[in-house]
């Protein structure tokens, strides 16, 4: 069969396909309430977001890291330095979640200085520790780590995703006010912090593609 | 030949968003009613019976992104399909998740099998017959029976119009692997069909 011929088969098959599947098309899919719209937080979309992290981090893997590793991405880190929070965060995520899902207490708070911007203190320390790490091993442990994270979110019930649980971030600055979430909180929150990052070191590495041109 | 909806695309519910003309729900409803049944298709070839389940949770995802959609320039450019591109890469992983946690507890989650769409018909019907159901409706069928996870998926990301660049990072690969892809999937499925119209080879020849 020639190819613009199957191509216009395929094409008809699809068409069809999706005409008999959906012949009267909700306005919204079943059961959402527009008032109070269901979150992204379903164990499906929690894994769904886990691999986009991969994904988009494995995409930036492949326009070739080492070369710009020491670059300043930002006033105070390199991309080393960047690459490196993400795999402190990545770590530390998969541990809370681990942690959370046994139903265990967590022993440490991670204070939040007054900003938008995070546990500024923490990142600073846990940044100096990896400063000096090989940056494959960091890029291998994002991986690693979102990877475990992914497959644990896949084998917990949902009673254990949703259980409320102290978590160790505080962010009043307090270590004694700590955030109150669950597994699928912690999900959401590397996702959220991981998507940030990626783009911005996305839009980086195409300005300085396109200088160094 | 495509499904994607109006020639307009995406480029004016972007617009309007990125300019504030409209709210991100009237946004979302503009892109389901866009693509809602091409979603579905995608994930009843994939997914079978579940499809349906499966398609709720691709739609949170968007309407969960969508609220803090960042439009930039290259998204209204000609061709290009950030929102489809955004419903591929969901219903690629929502579905990866779906086989994931089947494999992980079959029996609680109540796993079954995914009958995708009709098997061919009957094995008594004579070539002549099975020749006619390839060709008049069946080769998607075909495809989803021949191809590997990743074939499929290019094919039903090209028949959406859907580029190379808004299907490799999901898919973990490069543009030219993407395209790679879509060319071996199409030449299965020559290749398949060849063999079941032999009738048609040699009725060309005379």
């Amino acid at each position: 069969m020639a190819e613009r011929a199957l191509l216009r088969e395929l094409g008809a098959d699809l068409g069809a396909l999706a005409a008999r599947v959906s012949p009267r098309a909700e306005r919204r899919p079943a059961g959402w309430d527009a008032e109070a719209p269901p979150e992204a937080a379903s164990p499906l979309a929690l894994q769904a977001q886990l691999d986009e992290s991969l994904a988009l981090f494995r995409a930036l893997r492949r326009r070739g890291l080492h070369r710009h590793a020491r670059r300043f991405f930002t006033a105070r880190w390199t991309l080393h330095d960047m690459l490196g929070h993400l795999a402190t965060w990545a770590a530390e995520f998969r541990r809370e979640a681990e942690v959370a899902s046994r139903g265990e207490a967590f022993a440490e708070a991670i204070p939040f200085a007054l900003s938008v911007l995070g546990p500024f203190a923490w990142n600073e320390a846990r940044a100096t520790e990896q400063r000096g790490r090989p940056l494959r091993a960091l890029l291998a442990e994002f991986e690693r780590d979102t990877a475990a994270l992914r497959d644990l979110v896949a084998t917990l019930p949902a009673t254990e995703l949703y259980a409320p649980h102290e978590l160790p971030l505080a962010p009043s600055g307090d270590p004694d006010q700590r955030l109150r979430g669950n597994v699928a909180l912690i999900v959401l929150g590397k996702c959220s912090h991981d998507r940030y990052h990626l783009a911005r070191l996305a839009a980086w590495l195409d300005r300085i593609e396109e200088e160094d041109r | 030949m495509t499904t994607t909806g109006p020639a307009s695309g995406e480029a004016p519910l972007l617009r309007a968003r990125a300019r504030g003309e409209a709210s991100a729900d009237a946004g979302f409803e503009g892109f389901y009613g866009l693509y809602a049944r091409l979603v579905r298709a995608w994930l009843v070839v994939r997914a079978g019976a579940v499809a349906e389940d499966l398609a709720q949770d691709v739609w949170t995802l968007f309407y969960d992104r969508w609220q803090r959609w960042d439009v930039r320039p290259e998204m209204l450019q000609p061709g290009a399909k950030p929102v489809l591109s955004f419903l591929f890469q969901s219903a690629h992983f929502i579905l990866k998740a779906h086989r994931r946690r089947l494999a992980a507890a079959p029996a609680s989650l109540g796993g079954e099998a995914e009958p995708g769409i009709a098997e061919p018909s009957d094995e008594r019907e004579s070539p002549q017959r099975r020749h006619q159901a390839l060709d008049a409706g069946r080769c998607l069928e075909l495809a989803r029976r021949i191809l590997k996870d990743d074939e499929l998926d290019v094919l039903l990301g090209k028949l959406a119009g859907l580029r190379a660049r808004d299907m490799a990072t999901t898919l973990g690969l490069s543009e030219p692997a993407v395209d790679h892809r879509y060319r071996g999937a199409l030449r299965k499925l020559q290749s398949r069909l060849r063999v079941a119209r032999p009738s048609a080879k040699r009725s060309r020849r005379g």
